[in-house]
């Protein structure tokens, strides 16, 4: 009698543990699923930063805006993300004023999850200006 | 046996409660790790990256665009009006978090406000400017204090040599030497001068007539022209105006030697 009820505990025991785990699992899904899509923001932004880096590491960026050389600018941005990838580039001065009249983008985005990237790009030329360029990106999900 | 029957289901639920707060400890433990992984990860991979580099190129730029605008005849005082600007505008930007830059243009001799502009007569010129900043950022996981230096110098060296041709006219070779923060670089444009009687103080420089230029591909430049001075005596002070690709000015003048 005594043994039986011996035994009775330690399937309650099992049984506990069994439903801890579960819960563990259940709750561990939660933050590595918020962990992808922080990721996934993540790669999105550093994407775009690098090549809004890049382009302005050898001051082509500025020389674009400069020009107002729109089409070359939509270019080089295109060359320099993923085909996957939808960009739409806004430049404004130091008032905030839109400077591109023209879409600097590869056509509409293709998700609702959009990344922004505002980038502040000082010119290297004798004429000093400060632009802040908004690179927003989406990826196919 | 009532009372055994009582002691027996006591335990059961203590035991229970004790797995499940094993569990809850275990539970805590793994994600307090999972959680400090990918923040630390987060932090030093991507998100701090971008935005420091970003922030130390347009501070580069900016001293960079002052040194043109001071080499080519402006106030050194743009360069504190230039990093202000856009110590304001990255201030008001928060790409992960806040950004202050806090700058000191280097006031230490030979450079004033940050700027060196040293035009000599014995061969050697230098435009070059000089910053000292730290970048604040502030997030909020973490605040990350950056200090770092920029510098931007052009420097040009001319030497020369010349012959007589006779009467008043002369063979000058001119060798120009452009780097930029030491290293060797290409120059955008070189106009060379000579003085028509030797005496700088009166300022009769002359443009070298139909020069013939050597571009050697590694920031050495070799010049000759045919110069008639005043006098078959007068010494052949040469001046050499230089652009760089950055567009930063600068000049050296030489007396070259006669071979």
């Amino acid at each position: 009698m005594s043994f039986r009820a011996d035994q009775r505990g330690q399937i309650r025991v099992i049984e506990a543990l069994f439903a801890s785990l579960l819960i563990l699992s259940t709750i561990a899904l939660v933050p590595s699923q918020l962990g992808v899509k922080q990721t996934h923001y993540n790669t999105l932004y550093s994407e775009g930063a690098q090549a809004l880096v890049s382009l302005d590491s050898n001051g082509m960026l500025s020389n674009m805006i400069e020009d107002s050389n729109w089409a070359s600018l939509k270019h080089c941005v295109q060359s320099m993300l993923p085909v996957s990838l939808w960009f739409n580039l806004t430049v404004f001065d130091e008032n905030m004023t839109c400077l591109n009249d023209v879409f600097v983008s590869n056509g509409s985005p293709v998700s609702e999850e959009i990344v922004a990237v505002n980038y502040v790009c000082a010119t290297s030329s004798g004429n000093y200006a400060v632009y802040t360029v908004q690179l927003q990106l989406a990826e196919a999900s | 046996m009532g009372r055994n029957i009582r002691n027996r289901k006591n335990s059961g639920q203590t035991l229970i409660i004790t797995a499940l707060v094993i569990a809850l400890l275990i539970l805590s433990v793994v994600y307090g790790v999972f959680e400090a992984g990918r923040r630390s990860e987060m932090r030093s991979a991507t998100t701090l990256n971008s935005p420091v580099l970003a922030t130390k190129l347009g501070l580069r730029n900016t001293v960079t665009s002052s040194l043109v605008n001071v080499s080519n005849g402006g106030e050194n005082g743009i360069l504190s009006t230039n990093l202000n600007e856009y110590a304001s505008i990255v201030g008001n930007q928060s790409y992960f978090g806040k950004c202050t830059v806090l700058f000191t243009a280097l006031n230490v001799s030979p450079y004033q406000s940050g700027m060196w502009i040293s035009w000599g007569s014995d061969g050697t010129g230098v435009s070059g400017a000089y910053a000292n900043f730290s970048l604040v950022f502030t997030r909020t996981e973490a605040d990350l204090q950056l200090e770092h230096a920029t510098n931007v110098t052009t420097r040009l060296d001319v030497e020369g040599t010349y012959s007589k041709l006779g009467g008043a006219s002369k063979q000058v070779n001119v060798t120009c030497r452009v780097f930029n923060e030491g290293e060797a670089a290409l120059a955008n444009n070189i106009t060379l001068y000579y003085e028509h009687d030797g005496d700088p103080s009166d300022q009769d420089w002359i443009a070298a007539p139909s020069p013939s230029v050597t571009d050697y591909g590694n920031g050495t430049y070799t010049i000759s022209f045919t110069a008639e001075t005043q006098t078959i005596n007068d010494p052949m002070l040469v001046s050499a105006h230089v652009y760089d690709l950055r567009d930063i000015f600068v000049l050296a003048n030489a007396t070259c030697t006669e071979i």
